[in-house]
């Protein structure tokens, strides 16, 4: 008996919900608008943030050291450099890149261009060297030191700055969308507890009576909590399928363009996304109509 | 059923000038009373109306409605104080879109009644009332007599032991506010209590009810059978010669109402009677699987 009367005034709660939203077209509107926006917003930000992270976690795997080694060194010195790399505190693995290999590669990305083709047929301008791969990327400034005291090492190269600052930026972002999905959030309270409010002064009337005729307070906020919940998850639902949209539409584009860019694909990101922003959207609604309805509502 | 005891009410306003709208009143209301509760504007009638309701909390004193200690009642327990008393007012406050009929489930809706209760009661309330005939009508199709008589339904609805009615015929004309009163009594003997917050004095005066006169916050007066002035200052003359000219129409609504009450009660007795048939049935039902719904 309990749970029948409970689910009846759930259908009231919703339906009163609705009705309200449907009374106040024009805020309704305009806060669901509002919602969208920031969501969407967001929910762009998140994306970049995602991508970035992504994109650094695997640069961060791949970082690595080259070193070079004088021209003529033997073969025993190279190998014997090898080792001594081998042995720095930090270093992963050290795996021989001769002038050979090197020479191939060259070949293969300007197979295009004669010109250069030609200066490779004679001779080999490339050195002998290693690629050194680190346990943490931190490390990469001492290593490189290291390594560059050693005898017959001619130059090394250190990609980590790049990959660092790659860190560093999505750093950044991390902080401007938190402080913006801030300030979005609070607009968007702001605007669904004015239109909650409308909606209260509209129906003044009827609380009242709710009031007289003894309804409780739960029941008579419950309508209200109802259409914020819905003016917020119905804003984030429409900001969530524009940004998978637009997000579907950019990573098929961007992996025919470049190759290189690996983006994390729809079907990875959207459960989390709209969970995530569904719940975001239901939030900014319940703590938008309950601001209002505890100032307006003392019975 | 309602005590008041040495209840005070200060008003405290922003520029620290208090206004004491009670002044220590006390009285008892026993079940099934039918009170007139009168005295000049600003004498503090509304306020004894909000301390009922707990709209307003007292200064100081205690109050009881109904069992509840209202002067100390938690804020969360206030609807439950107000489920018991059927509140009546001046300005009927009917809900304009809503019809007749809506506007009494409304009472009941809010409070969480089941469906089978709203139906039942709803219609029986409204035959009390004698608007039957209108309860798909919105208010503003209704003579303010008819509107004030869906608002005492709705207050009666839930079947509550007590109504408050806060000036209920000061929109109405002699007669049809006599009409109001006697739907008043009506329900008042069937052991309703009632009290009546009126200015009306042939009203008063023609019923014959007890009296409870405040004046400056203060009682000034409670007399059984009272009329509306003090009569050991005024003339002796009959209470009820006042108001002769006064056409109190005689609408039988006693004796229609006792007739209802009864019928009610074996309405609810065939209920629970179908109620525990259809449960055999359905077990029937589900224990063979051949039942077919008959057609049409």
């Amino acid at each position: 008996m309990v749970t029948t009367m409970k689910m009846r005034n759930l259908k009231y709660f919703i339906g009163q919900g609705f009705s309200g939203l449907a009374s106040n077209r024009m805020m309704s509107f305009a806060s669901i608008s509002i919602v969208t926006a920031s969501i969407a917003i967001f929910g762009i930000f998140i994306l970049f943030g995602i991508n970035l992270n992504y994109i650094s976690e695997q640069a961060i795997d791949g970082i690595e050291i080259q070193a070079f080694i004088d021209r003529g060194a033997e073969q025993a010195v190279i190998q014997n450099i090898g080792r001594q790399i081998e042995q720095i505190d930090g270093v992963r693995e050290v795996i021989p890149y001769t002038a050979a290999e090197q020479l191939i590669i060259a070949q293969e990305m300007w197979a295009d261009d004669p010109v250069i083709l030609q200066r490779f047929e004679n001779s080999n301008p490339f050195r002998e060297g290693f690629r050194i791969f680190l346990a943490d990327p931190n490390d990469a400034s001492r290593i490189e030191t290291q390594i560059s005291r050693i005898d017959y090492v001619f130059n090394v190269n250190n990609d980590a700055d790049d990959i660092q600052a790659l860190v560093g930026f999505a750093g950044i972002l991390r902080m401007i969308s938190f402080w913006l999905v801030l300030i979005l959030a609070l607009v968007s309270i702001f605007i669904i507890s004015n239109t909650i409010k409308l909606g209260m002064f509209s129906r003044r009337r009827e609380i009242n009576i709710m009031k007289y005729v003894g309804a409780t307070n739960w029941f008579i906020r419950w309508p209200f909590i109802v259409e914020g919940i819905i003016i917020g998850c119905v804003g984030a639902l429409i900001a969530t399928g524009l940004i998978l949209w637009g997000y579907g539409a950019i990573v098929s584009r961007i992996d025919g363009w470049l190759g290189m860019i690996d983006m994390v694909s729809v079907g990875d990101i959207y459960k989390n996304l709209i969970l995530w922003l569904l719940l975001l959207g239901g939030g900014i609604g319940i703590i938008g109509s309950t601001l209002s309805i505890r100032k307006h509502l003392i019975v | 059923m309602i005590t008041f005891e040495n209840v005070t009410k200060i008003y405290k306003n922003n520029d620290k000038h208090s206004v004491c709208a009670l002044d220590d009143v006390s009285f008892t209301i026993d079940k099934g009373e039918f009170v007139f509760l009168i005295g000049p504007s600003g004498a503090g009638k509304t306020t004894v109306t909000k301390l009922m309701l707990r709209e307003e909390n007292s200064t100081a004193g205690r109050i009881r409605v109904n069992g509840f200690d209202v002067s100390r009642l938690k804020k969360h327990r206030i609807p439950y104080l107000r489920r018991s008393v059927g509140t009546v007012f001046q300005d009927f406050r009917l809900l304009p879109n809503k019809t007749v009929y809506e506007n009494v489930a409304f009472a009941l809706e809010v409070v969480g009644a089941p469906i089978r209760e709203i139906r039942r009661n709803v219609p029986n309330v409204l035959s009390m009332v004698g608007l039957t005939d209108k309860a798909k009508m919105k208010p503003h199709q209704l003579s303010g007599g008819e509107q004030q008589r869906v608002s005492l339904a709705r207050a009666m609805v839930n079947k509550p032991p007590i109504i408050l009615a806060d000036e209920p015929t000061g929109d109405l004309d002699p007669a049809t506010a006599m009409e109001i009163m006697k739907l008043l009594e009506a329900f008042n003997n069937r052991g309703t209590t009632v009290v009546v917050v009126t200015h009306a004095k042939d009203l008063v005066d023609t019923m014959q009810k007890r009296v409870l006169e405040i004046d400056g916050g203060k009682l000034v007066r409670d007399e059984q059978k009272g009329a509306y002035e003090n009569e050991s200052f005024g003339d002796e003359k009959d209470p009820v010669a006042g108001s002769s000219e006064l056409v109190i129409p005689d609408l039988g609504v006693s004796d229609a109402f006792n007739e209802l009450y009864s019928l009610d009660d074996e309405i609810n007795a065939l209920d629970s009677k179908l109620n525990s048939i259809s449960k055999e049935l359905y077990k029937f039902e589900k224990d063979t699987q051949t039942y077919q719904p008959p057609v049409d």
